[in-house]
């Protein structure tokens, strides 16, 4: 019985933390209610869309690095496009800018066995020079409304902060398509079972390179729409857009409970670990810690979380035993 | 034997080449860059990237990587720079951080060694936390060190016969651990847990110590060339060693050391320091924009990075054969 409930905590030690952080958020915060909206409403949803990537990626038994620089480029250049007012082949080419880096990573990765980390993060250092290279500083703004109803509009309204919001809306949809490619279709499964075991599952006759791939060029294509999104609440395309991406979405994955070794958990999990960062960067805010504390705390949680993924397993491994 | 051994003498020979053909070509295309001050500039900066390069080299031996030695760059610099404003006598300024170095270097060498958690992402957090704490301490300003002695050690005129400290420093520390490398057991273990931690174990060794060991060296050696980079400006900040990780990365993977493990050294190690600093400093010369020498110095470093593994893919493949005959 007790083995049985501790085994029931080790599963659900990320809910817990959730649970734990909204409520120390919620005291410290003037109006709980309405803290509790805003960062579910328009903080939550942006960093949710590119966490999946990763999650796939890591599902996939890699990384993804470039993200943060994927989203920067491909808003950039879509958003080039929709200042002159061609909103939706703006955001088709972001996508597909996205889509294309992606591609780059996954034909490194799986074609040429380069190895996750380095391929990504050389992409990200290449991605994000460009950028710099071709903005030089400069900041692109002024977006037609339309464009900006994607981020600033809302379904349901009750008050100012009270609301269901748009990206809530968006990254709820994208995330039950990945949940459903996940869970129920043959990709899938594949991705789960090339994170496993890449060599058995080559030997059963998937094509793992392009199971790889496709990873990859999901993830790009899922850091372009958060770009997007951001560009639109932003009203603005700037250089320094998603500097923060890659270490906030490792830290949101391992925390959520998807280990580093690849083939296990998923995106329920990300969605857990997304609330936990944004809900303890909430309640960093509300405690009034400087935010130049928040790269040394995500530093930190990446560590544990790593630590408590080891530990949970070795634990679940021993209890399955007796 | 004796065809690896001829292999060997030319992917140094093909360093050598690609060195002086980038010397040729940067002293057409950039006036003065063949000038005395020039060249001994360029020497200053091959050590501090050398002196990094020589324990990420130690490290990628035992097939891990480091990625966190550009924050402890940015993190002793802070904190003796720090120290020095407040009025710390150098020599306590100096050890305070290098003992940053340490400590991190543990940190890593304990998650990584003893933990076994994945290298690549732990000196990936290590990264942000060693960054996140020199933002945290300077406040996000620039620190200001305002001493003598730490200006005397990085100042142009602070020269002994004829070369610059730093390039004394560099030489010194090279020096030093290609004897521990190829003389010493230390150096010998190294290389049979690079080239399989398996057989290291069964064979008996303690493999956990050499990962300590490695990490805990390459934080001290980024430490000190966080502090001759500080001591060059007479100033420290939270951005002064960024991407130094992956032109060391770059330095050592050009030097032929691959990402397995196990093979490898420090000589090649000082040929890929003389080359990645030769690019960067030419670059600078041509007038090209830094953000464009961000890209090109990316793309170099990532070709090199295709070439290293498709050669190791190549080299592991005919392994495999010659066990079969």
């Amino acid at each position: 019985m007790k083995k049985k409930i501790w085994a029931h905590l080790l599963r659900n030690s990320s809910i817990i933390l959730l649970i734990v952080i909204v409520i120390v958020a919620s005291l410290n915060a003037n109006d709980p209610v309405e803290n509790f909206f805003t960062v579910m409403m328009s903080q939550a949803p942006f960093m949710l869309v590119y966490c999946l990537g990763m999650t796939l990626a890591i599902i996939r038994g890699g990384l993804d690095l470039s993200i943060g620089s994927v989203a920067a480029f491909s808003s950039y250049i879509g958003a080039l496009l929709i200042i002159e007012g061609y909103i939706v082949p703006g955001i088709i080419t972001a996508i597909a800018i996205g889509a294309a880096i992606g591609l780059f990573n996954g034909v490194l990765i799986s074609k040429i066995n380069v190895h996750p980390f380095i391929a990504t993060c050389g992409t990200n250092w290449v991605v994000r020079g460009l950028v710099l290279f071709i903005l030089a500083g400069k900041k692109i703004f002024g977006f037609p409304e339309g464009f900006k109803l994607i981020s600033t509009g809302s379904i349901v309204r009750f008050s100012n902060t009270m609301k269901i919001s748009n990206p809530f809306v968006i990254s709820i949809v994208i995330f039950l398509i990945v949940l459903f490619v996940l869970r129920k279709t043959v990709l899938g499964r594949q991705i789960y079972s090339v994170g496993a075991n890449p060599d058995a599952t080559r030997i059963t006759g998937v094509d793992t390179a392009i199971v790889t791939t496709i990873v990859y060029i999901m993830s790009g294509m899922l850091a372009a729409i958060a770009g997007i999104l951001y560009a639109a609440v932003l009203d603005c395309a700037e250089p320094t857009i998603g500097y923060e991406y890659g270490l906030m979405s490792i830290a949101a994955t391992l925390i959520g409970g998807t280990p580093l070794s690849g083939g296990k958990g998923g995106v329920a999990n990300t969605v857990v670990g997304v609330l936990i960062i944004v809900f303890l960067n909430n309640a960093l805010a509300v405690l009034g810690i400087s935010h130049l504390w928040q790269q040394a705390v995500f530093g930190i949680i990446i560590i544990f979380a790593a630590l408590i993924n080891r530990i949970k397993e070795r634990q679940l491994m021993l209890l399955e035993m007796y | 034997m004796k065809k690896t051994k001829l292999l060997k003498g030319k992917e140094g020979l093909g360093l050598l080449v690609g060195i002086i053909v980038l010397f040729i070509f940067m002293s057409i295309f950039a006036d003065n860059f063949l000038s005395l001050y020039n060249m001994h500039n360029l020497l200053k900066d091959t050590s501090i990237l050398l002196i990094v390069a020589v324990g990420m080299t130690l490290v990628i031996l035992v097939a891990r990587i480091d990625m966190s030695v550009g924050s402890t760059m940015s993190l002793t610099a802070i904190v003796t720079t720090i120290l020095l404003r407040d009025g710390t006598h150098i020599v306590p300024a100096i050890i305070a951080g290098i003992l940053c170095g340490v400590l991190i270097g543990l940190l890593n060498g304990y998650l990584v060694g003893v933990q076994k958690l994945n290298h690549w992402v732990t000196t990936f957090a290590t990264l942000s936390l060693g960054k996140g704490l020199a933002l945290v301490i300077c406040d996000g300003q620039i620190i200001n060190a305002n001493s003598d002695h730490l200006k005397a050690i990085g100042h142009n005129s602070s020269v002994f016969l004829g070369l610059h400290v730093f390039i004394w420093i560099a030489a010194a520390i090279f020096v030093f651990m290609l004897y521990v490398l190829n003389k010493t057991k230390f150096g010998y273990k190294l290389y049979s847990v690079g080239g399989s931690e398996q057989t290291a174990t069964l064979a008996g060794m303690k493999t956990s110590t050499s990962y300590i060991s490695v990490y805990i060296i390459s934080g001290v050696l980024a430490s000190i060339a966080g502090i001759l980079l500080a001591s060059k400006a007479n100033n420290g900040n939270a951005t002064i060693g960024d991407g130094y990780e992956f032109n060391a990365i770059a330095t050592v993977l050009i030097g032929g050391t691959p990402f397995a493990g196990g093979r490898g050294g420090l000589t090649g190690t000082l040929l890929g320091a003389v080359l990645i600093s030769t690019l960067k400093n030419g670059l600078r010369f041509i007038g090209i924009t830094p953000s464009l020498q961000f890209v090109i110095i990316g793309v170099v470093i990532l070709i090199v990075i295709i070439v290293d593994v498709v050669f190791n893919e190549r080299r592991k493949l005919e392994e495999i054969r010659r066990v079969e005959q």
